[in-house]
């Protein structure tokens, strides 16, 4: 049995009821469907007992309908098997995930990103603020509620180059 | 105890090499907290990608990275190949060999100018340049291009190796070996060098993993991280080349890692010129779409492991494009590396990380 069907394997025996679905999708990929409500604890007995002490990226994937949060998950270690974990969001006003930053700190990062380009939430992050745009981008002019979250497909690519001038907050 | 004190380095200081902000919280000559702000630059290189034509990204891929982008520009077709399931020929795999290995010379030595200038090495800071200078010349020979080749295509490469480059560039691997050894001596011999190097940023085997560290950094804290021999790409597995790795995890480690690697290219590269197919299509015809279906591809850059989450829609325009960076999780933990030395030490560990903005901020 090669390493990825033994990953498979204890996957299914000690996740069952977890996960929605397990499945080696190409060559050293292995996809795991779950939900957000067990996300936290697949990513432990992911990170513990299956030993995949490594987290690539976070990616999020707009489909319209509802939002994807892609895992990719790596062991290093002669193994070539990355686990990829897709968690799917059908709330698309309120997204949210919970934080796995306690597992692998390199999340830190990747999951600032999410909020930031997607606008999903992550609960329990330690520091959950913008990373890439600007930290008072809400307090912007915006014609569009899309803009706020620059990677939904709702927001499109300006005509000609733009920039952009911090607005004062008229609340404050 | 002394009183709290914040320091700005960046946007624009000298140890930054690109534009972020390195917010230091000292007391005294310790550090006791650090935040980074990044997305000066950022591009929506993403959102850019997702809205074209697939074979048109391609130029701006190489502005991931203005020091490698080479590496950046293969990653991205290998990707889509992977997931039109296009085989391209061998004659075309050993010539992206020798392209993608000289690029990662060519970055290797702006980081170890980088890197000897940071420590005040001054001497350094000028000689990596000349001899990176005679690899872009090779480079400028074959694709037009000292920086931003566009030489990848989908299904193989733009066009031939010109004449007399085989013989150009078995010389200039010579040449260079040569070089390697005056550097290593060079630097190992300077105490400055030594003092600012050694048992400084160390990063222990647990954190390097678990802070996402891949590449130099990776092995210098003793993991055997190389996607070329992990998940091999290319005619990799054909050819004999050793992964250096080191358990020191600090500066010095770094830098050795990166020396040996100079080493092993320039071994790669003869061995790929060796047994370079005299006859192969070098540039096949692609299908106008992408299918359904995704793929997740990674190759070894020379910062660590550059991958592309690639989602096809049964359309030319890809769906989603997620460009994972080995700079990016890099950066992330020279905040955690810093924290608890003294302020001395901050340029050494974000020099030794080898950070690039453009494929951080993307």
């Amino acid at each position: 049995m090669t390493p990825i069907e033994e990953h498979r394997k204890q996957i299914q025996e000690k996740l069952s009821g977890k996960i929605d679905d397990v499945q080696i999708i190409a060559d050293s990929r292995l996809e795991i469907k779950t939900s957000s409500d067990n996300l936290f604890e697949v990513m432990t007995f992911v990170a513990q007992d299956l030993g995949f002490p490594s987290l690539e990226a976070i990616s999020g994937v707009d489909w319209e309908t509802h939002f994807d949060v892609v895992y990719h998950i790596d062991r290093w270690d002669g193994d070539s098997t990355v686990i990829q974990v897709r968690v799917k969001l059908d709330d698309r006003d309120n997204p949210q995930v919970p934080s796995i930053t306690s597992i692998w700190a390199s999340a830190n990062w990747h999951e600032r990103e999410l909020y930031d380009m997607f606008g999903i939430h992550v609960s329990g992050h330690p520091n959950l603020k913008r990373l890439l745009l600007p930290e008072d981008w809400d307090d912007y002019e915006h014609k569009h509620i899309s803009e706020l979250y620059p990677m939904r497909r709702a927001y499109t690519l300006p005509e000609k180059p733009f920039s952009y001038k911090p607005q004062p907050n008229k609340e404050v | 105890m002394s009183e709290q004190m914040y320091i700005h380095m960046g946007p624009q200081h000298p140890v930054n090499h690109g534009l972020w902000t390195l917010k230091v919280k000292t007391e005294g000559e310790q550090v006791v907290g650090s935040e980074i702000l990044i997305g000066y630059i950022f591009r929506m290189i993403e959102k850019m990608a997702e809205s074209r034509p697939y074979d048109t990204f391609q130029p701006l891929a190489d502005r991931l990275c203005y020091v490698s982008a080479m590496s950046w520009e293969g990653t991205y077709i290998m990707a889509i190949e992977k997931l039109l399931g296009m085989e391209v020929s061998k004659r075309a795999q050993y010539m992206r060999v020798i392209m993608l290995e000289f690029q990662r010379i060519a970055s290797h030595f702006t980081w170890l100018s980088a890197y000897a200038g940071d420590l005040g090495v001054l001497t350094m800071l000028v000689i990596p340049y000349r001899e990176r200078e005679y690899v872009l010349d090779l480079l400028e020979h074959v694709t037009g291009s000292r920086m931003m080749y566009n030489y990848f295509r989908v299904g193989g490469l733009k066009h031939e190796f010109p004449q007399g480059f085989v013989n150009d560039a078995r010389k200039l691997t010579y040449y260079l070996d040569e070089r390697i050894k005056e550097y290593s001596a060079m630097l190992e011999d300077s105490k400055v060098f030594m003092l600012r190097s050694v048992e400084v940023g160390v990063l222990s085997k647990e954190n390097a993993l678990n802070l996402g560290a891949t590449g130099p950094v990776l092995r210098a804290s003793g993991v055997q991280g190389d996607i070329r021999k992990i998940e091999p790409y290319l005619v990799y597995p054909e050819l004999d080349f050793d992964v250096p790795v080191r358990t020191g995890g600090d500066c010095l480690a770094r830098f050795q890692i990166r020396m040996e690697e100079i080493r092993q290219s320039t071994h790669i590269i003869r061995q790929a010129l060796d047994n370079l197919p005299p006859e192969g299509e070098i540039n096949q015809k692609a299908p106008r779409r992408l299918p359904q279906g995704e793929v997740y591809f990674r190759t070894e850059d020379p910062r660590g492991e550059a991958g592309y989450y690639i989602i096809g829609n049964d359309d030319k325009i890809p769906y989603r494009v997620k460009i994972k960076s080995p700079a990016y999780s890099n950066l992330c933990l020279t905040s955690h590396l810093i924290t608890g030395g003294k302020v001395a030490d901050i340029p050494p560990i974000i020099a030794s990380a080898d950070l690039c903005m453009g494929e951080i901020d993307r």
